[in-house]
């Protein structure tokens, strides 16, 4: 009776700290990296200001380059061989992952900016550990818009490719 | 008071609590559907004067989808689509892992 009381409680001690440990958070940064950003924290936060605008730039730039390709080409494009009764199943596929592509590009835009407002309204003087992770999530989302403009430019030669092999056929 | 006054009151108060209610409406749909981060005419993110240029008031090529194809047709296509493509090129890898990195930002690495 005795040995199960002990076995009992040394098990609820475990569970116990095993339940502690979840709740005590993850340190991403060093000592001395949660010093640096304390002390430069206005400088990381204007570094971060300007990265928004820049970003902004980028992708009104890029955006418009992908409305002028998807509306002023690849639709038109395949309109045009369907009125003809040449309509290619590859172009077609195309059309709809350039679409698609440019739908997440968007959508996957707008989180990271959302993210990235979020990161830079932080006050990382008072919360430099807090901070780090949300750059670090930052990142993630910043590395899968980079991701959806790479797929889309892939897209893009994929359409030259196709158009090109289309041409020889004729 | 009159009661013309008073209902001059009542009306006044009421669009005012109209107007205020629709505006909220408006400014939580424009943060929530994520709209704000794609808009360049608040303030901190209007375009610069360098980047109106006069090429953005030339109008973009639509490739015409009514028509014949042959080979002339889809040689001019292209001619289009790889200039619009080239065009990607200035930003080849946008968005980079570099910009945010700890080295960039000021922070020692580990």
């Amino acid at each position: 009776m005795k040995k199960k009381g002990i076995t009992l409680y040394y098990i609820i001690l475990m569970l116990f700290l095993q339940v502690a440990s979840f709740g005590a958070p993850v340190l991403a940064i060093s000592e001395g990296q949660e010093n640096a950003v304390r002390a430069h924290c206005d400088v990381i936060r204007s570094s971060l200001r300007d990265l928004q605008k820049t970003d902004s730039r980028i992708r009104v730039y890029l955006g418009r380059y992908y409305d002028n390709i998807l509306i002023g080409l690849i639709k038109p494009l395949n309109l045009r061989l369907l009125d003809n009764d040449l309509s290619d199943i590859s172009l077609i596929n195309n059309q709809n992952d350039f679409n698609e592509a440019q739908v997440k590009f968007k959508s996957d835009y707008i989180e990271y900016q959302k993210s990235l407002e979020e990161l830079v309204a932080m006050d990382c003087k008072m919360e430099p550990v807090a901070f780090y992770d949300r750059l670090v999530d930052v990142r993630k989302r910043r590395k899968i818009v980079n991701d959806d403009a790479l797929k889309l430019r892939e897209v893009a030669d994929e359409q030259v490719r196709l158009v090109e092999v289309l041409k020889e056929e004729l | 008071m009159t009661s013309g006054g008073r209902n001059l009151l009542i009306l006044g108060v009421v669009s005012a609590a109209i107007a205020i209610t629709t505006t909220g409406v408006s400014l939580t749909i424009y943060h929530n559907s994520g709209d704000i981060y794609l808009d360049r005419s608040r303030p901190g993110f209007l375009p610069d004067e360098e980047e109106i240029s006069e090429d953005d008031t030339e109008e973009e090529y639509v490739f015409d989808k009514n028509g014949a194809i042959t080979k002339e047709v889809l040689e001019e296509y292209l001619k289009h689509l790889n200039e619009e493509v080239d065009a990607l090129e200035l930003y080849a890898d946008p968005f980079a892992d570099e910009m945010l990195s700890d080295s960039k930002l000021g922070i020692p690495e580990e």
